[in-house]
């Protein structure tokens, strides 16, 4: 898996979840950074494209929302995964018009973190093999 | 329905009785309330174990919803007996304060504010006493290992000196100049350390700190008291090592230690921690300083031990550096001792020593308080200084700090002059991270290893553990539970808790991730995963094994590269997060009150807001119960009497939200609540009457009870009708059998989490001690049947939870069968041996049913 790693933005406003998922996601060998602002992590992404996003939806600043949309803008073939501690039909609903590839509601497992990972990773494989 | 005192208030001047549709209709409503806040409860719980990623909204919606949940319950009694229960409102606005001021981020401090004595600490107050105090309180709490005797002066003396009296403004606009390089550091730390040592202490904190003098002097009567007095700051111990940064203080007499506590609040601030905090990037205003006075000890022989040798840590062994006396110069590098070497694995043989030629050593004189050096007697100057069983003591609990805070340990110990083991100090060891590479590439390693089991469980606490598989099939195993092995059993029982010290991790084939294993597990963090459904039958006893139950995965052999891992990574019991959580938790989930027969079963008792819930619960079904539904007119429509066989004259109240109106008489096959069936299926099982004790058989037996009670002697709280109150999922049975008192309450539905089954006995008579043995026989079929039993006098009480449906229904038979079975059985309890003889006839009954646990389901 190395000789493509994998690399994941995480965006969350409550450090406690940047955290916990970076060790975990980096133990089963994915490159991850973490941000808790908004702004912070936009930048980054301008600089340097990931292969997975994982944000929060409700945050101070410009909320995951837009943040995701600009990430899908910017660069489609990203998989965004969502996770949020307001989950609604809306929000769910809003979430994968703008393309993203799971959604999941905190508190979650790290086991179902790793499986919507391991999808995305697999989606992404299987484009580039298409390609 | 907001929440505001003011509002429950009103809702308590009401006294208007109200109209049995009415009562039903909140009875209804206050059950799915009782549902719904112990499904929050559970849930919380669950959130402990590690696996699962929650935010501070987590824990401050489900705490308020819950909170809103007991108002609602709350509400509900009251409408349902107005008046009657107002004692609890204040109860509850309380616990309710607490959390909320716990979500503020304010902790609670149990006794006053400055002071806690080491009895009452643990990882929780770690924001109030620090990280050295916070370690000590665990180990001697919950890991039961001995420390020095003495109390911590709280964070919120320090707080209250630096930011809150008269000097605490000229200290922060001294830190802001030193902060914008307008002062030099000596300059600034001078200044401060003036201000606060010229401080008059709080009053409060004075008193404090001299009653908790008082109680020590009164404990040890005929020593002379001399203290150590050491800092312990905030975030001191964890990945930041502020080690001989702070002041400490040894062989401080009692009325001195109030000087030395301002020495170390002042030292917060000297040159060289000011300096080191800059560096680090540590923000000022985060500083807070906490202390702990210790009762010095009187040492035979002292030391350090690393849990892992950290200039060879490829060698798999601990080392530790002793000496005679006490260990001071040996701590601190001044002075040579003996090293030992010890393997890190169970049974930790000494593979190597080091001895030097000891002429002098440190003792306490006790007149004068002061440290001396004293001459080692001639013939043991070149002996070891520790003997092998101390050696072996001492590795082995070494090795159990080192698992509890999931990274080897820097210990200071000392062994009394009664050869206590006595644990002063333990602390992250700093490791070299270049010397030592505990990050590798796990997968290439792992490779190499068999995996036995992988995402077959499901995790109750996260973590790794290394050890021999030794499995459980009796009660007898479990007394034999050798040292830091993997448990195995069938079942997660409660009964598997008193071995939890000396394991190092359980795995079971099912069982409830919110049961009292579960909780105890997390308690003493020990890794742990169940329902993999088959590791009884793939494990064998002996075999070597790494439970990762983190990855939720069992490998063949010992995967240290991954135990090394773990090391490398922030443990989540450590977040601030987890620590408001295990907070909260402590004020929502334990149940105190458990005896409702009780003087002490009242509003003011409730501790927890489960006690308001099992308070609230049993005295609305008490209420319920006490209209006498079949006899009055006005409630006979909603009451239907159960056709059965057996003399059991049992009303049925189906509060079923669209539960028709039946007819006079109910078939068993009719009902549509499943536990109660299974209650009733148990009850008139057959068998039960022809091999059980008492020579008449049931119809005669049960109309002899009916017949025989007279109103006259009963107790009026024997008086009533047998009732169930049930729904499809849901069953309350009160069951008065003479003088017997019964009551089942339970859930059986799809969800593991919801269900439980809480059991009461009571009641008899014949005399005191027959019906406490009976109560002991009762208490013994339950906890061999996985209930976690508590018994006072001839009262028991049985609680299961998270069982399955089926699991759940067959529980709730096997209780049918034992209110069968021990009618009036005190009368036969001649002697302590029919506990036994009875205990086997029961399971004999069992396995005539086919009852899944005929042996003892462990």
């Amino acid at each position: 898996m190395n000789n493509q790693q994998m690399s994941i933005l995480i965006l969350d406003d409550e450090p406690i979840v940047t955290k916990r998922l970076k060790p975990s996601l980096e133990k089963k060998g994915y490159y991850v950074e973490t941000f808790t602002r908004s702004i912070d992590a936009i930048t980054r992404f301008k600089q340097r494209p990931f292969d997975i996003v994982i944000t929060d939806l409700k945050m101070e600043g410009i909320d995951g929302m837009e943040f995701l949309t600009e990430v899908k803008e910017m660069r489609p073939e990203t998989e965004v995964i969502v996770i949020t501690g307001f989950a609604t039909m809306d929000t769910a609903k809003e979430s994968f018009q703008k393309g993203v590839l799971d959604f999941l509601a905190k508190p979650f497992r790290l086991s179902e973190i790793h499986e919507a990972v391991a999808k995305a990773e697999k989606k992404i494989k299987e484009k580039k093999a298409q390609n | 329905m907001e929440w505001s005192l003011k509002n429950i208030f009103n809702l308590f001047k009401r006294t208007k009785k109200i109209s049995f549709h009415e009562l039903f209709d909140h009875f209804q409503q206050l059950i799915k309330e009782n549902n719904l806040s112990l499904e929050i409860i559970a849930d919380m719980g669950e959130k402990l174990s590690g696996e699962y990623i929650f935010d501070r909204h987590y824990i401050e919606t489900s705490s308020i919803n819950l909170a809103d949940s007991i108002y609602k319950m709350i509400y509900h009694l009251e409408a349902i007996a107005p008046g009657k229960y107002s004692r609890l409102l204040p109860v509850y606005a309380k616990i309710r304060s607490d959390i909320e001021e716990e979500l503020k981020g304010n902790i609670i401090i149990p006794e006053g504010n400055y002071v806690l004595p080491y009895d009452k600490i643990n990882d929780e107050y770690e924001d109030a006493v620090g990280g050295k105090n916070a370690h000590l309180g665990v180990i001697k709490n919950l890991l039961t290992i001995n420390i020095p005797d003495g109390f911590a002066i709280t964070t919120k003396g320090f707080l209250k000196i630096v930011k809150e009296s008269n000097i605490a403004g000229e200290i922060s606009d001294i830190i802001s100049k030193w902060e914008k390089g307008d002062i030099e550091t000596s300059c600034a730390s001078k200044k401060i350390q003036n201000l606060i040592l010229s401080i008059e202490l709080p009053k409060e904190l004075v008193d404090e700190v001299n009653q908790n003098i008082n109680k020590l002097k009164k404990r040890y009567k005929n020593t002379a008291l001399y203290f150590a007095v050491r800092s312990s700051c905030i975030g001191e111990d964890s990945e930041h090592s502020f080690a001989g940064i702070y002041e400490s203080y040894l062989g401080v007499p009692p009325e001195d230690i109030l000087n030395k506590y301002k020495e170390v609040i002042a030292s917060t601030y000297s040159e060289r921690a000011m300096e080191y905090r800059k560096n680090k990037g540590f923000l000022e205003s985060e500083i807070a300083m906490a202390v702990g006075c210790q009762k010095m000890v009187q040492a035979k022989a002292s030391g350090v031990m690393y849990t892992l040798d950290p200039f060879n840590p490829e060698q798999e062994r601990s080392v530790i550096a002793s000496t005679y006396g006490l260990g001071e110069g040996l701590v601190s590098g001044k002075r040579a001792g003996d090293k030992f070497y010890v393997s890190r694995t169970y049974p930790h043989e000494l593979i190597g020593m080091d001895i030097t030629y000891k002429k002098n050593m440190s003792q306490l004189n006790l007149d004068t308080g002061k440290i001396e050096r004293m001459d080692v007697p001639d013939k043991d100057r070149d002996k070891p200084c520790l003997t092998n069983e101390q050696i072996k003591k001492l590795a082995q609990i070494g090795m159990r700090l080192e698992k509890y805070f999931k990274h080897p340990q820097d210990i200071e110990f000392a062994f009394d002059m009664e050869n206590n083991l006595i644990i002063l100090q333990t602390r992250q060891l700093s490791i070299d991270q270049k010397k030592i590479q505990f990050k590798c590439d796990l997968d290439s390693i792992k490779k190499r290893f068999e995996v036995i089991l992988s995402g077959q469980g499901e995790i109750v606490q996260e973590g790794i553990a290394m050890g021999e598989v030794y499995k459980i099939t009796s009660v007898e195993d479990l007394e034999n539970v050798p040292d830091e092995c993997i448990l195995v059993a069938t079942f997660s029982s409660p009964l598997l808790a008193k071995a939890i010290k000396k394991v190092n991790g359980i795995i079971t084939d099912i069982g409830s991730p919110i049961g009292h294993l579960s909780t105890i597990a997390r308690e003493f963090r020990i890794p742990m995963i169940i329902n993999t459904k088959k590791a009884t039958k793939i494990l064998q006893n002996g075999q070597k094994i790494t439970l990762n139950a983190t990855d939720n995965v069992i490998y063949n052999g010992y995967l240290k590269e991954l135990c090394y891992y773990e090391f490398n990574e922030e443990k989540f019991e450590e977040t601030k997060e987890y620590r408001l959580l295990k907070r909260i938790y402590k004020r929502i989930s334990p149940l105190n009150l458990v005896d409702p027969t009780g003087n002490d079963f009242r509003p003011e008792n409730c501790k927890t807001f489960h006690d308001i819930i099992r308070y609230i619960h049993e005295k609305a079904v008490q209420e319920l119960i006490d209209q006498n539904c079949y006899t009055d007119p006005k409630l006979s429509s909603a009451a239907v009497k159960l056709k059965l066989d057996i003399p059991l004259d049992l009303i049925v109240i189906d509060i079923s939200e669209n539960a028709i109106i039946k007819p006079r008489q109910l078939h068993v096959n009719n009902l549509s609540s499943m536990p109660l069936k299974y209650f009733i299926k148990g009850v008139c099982s057959e068998n039960v009457w022809s091999s059980s004790p008492v020579g008449i058989g049931f119809k005669s037996f049960m109309s002899s009870m009916n017949k025989t009670f007279a109103f006259d002697v009963a107790d009026p709280k024997f008086i009533g009708q047998n009732l169930a109150v049930v729904s499809k999922e849901y069953a309350n049975i009160s069951l008065r059998l003479g003088y017997h008192f019964t009551m089942i309450d339970t859930i059986a539905s799809d969800d593991p989490n919801s269900n439980y089954i809480y059991f009461r006995f009571f009641g008899g008579v014949s005399e005191n001690v027959k019906r406490a043995r009976r109560a002991r026989l009762i208490g013994r079929i339950l906890t061999e049947q996985d209930f976690l039993t508590d018994i006072k006098g001839d009262l028991v009480v049985g609680r299961l939870k998270g069982m399955a449906k089926e699991e759940t229904l067959e529980k709730i038979m096997v209780i049918g069968i034992l209110v069968a079975f021990t009618r009036q059985l005190d009368v036969q309890m001649t002697d302590d041996k029919t506990v036994d003889y009875f205990a086997k006839e029961f399971h004999k009954i069992l396995l005539q049913h086919k009852l899944g646990n005929s042996e003892i389901n462990l």
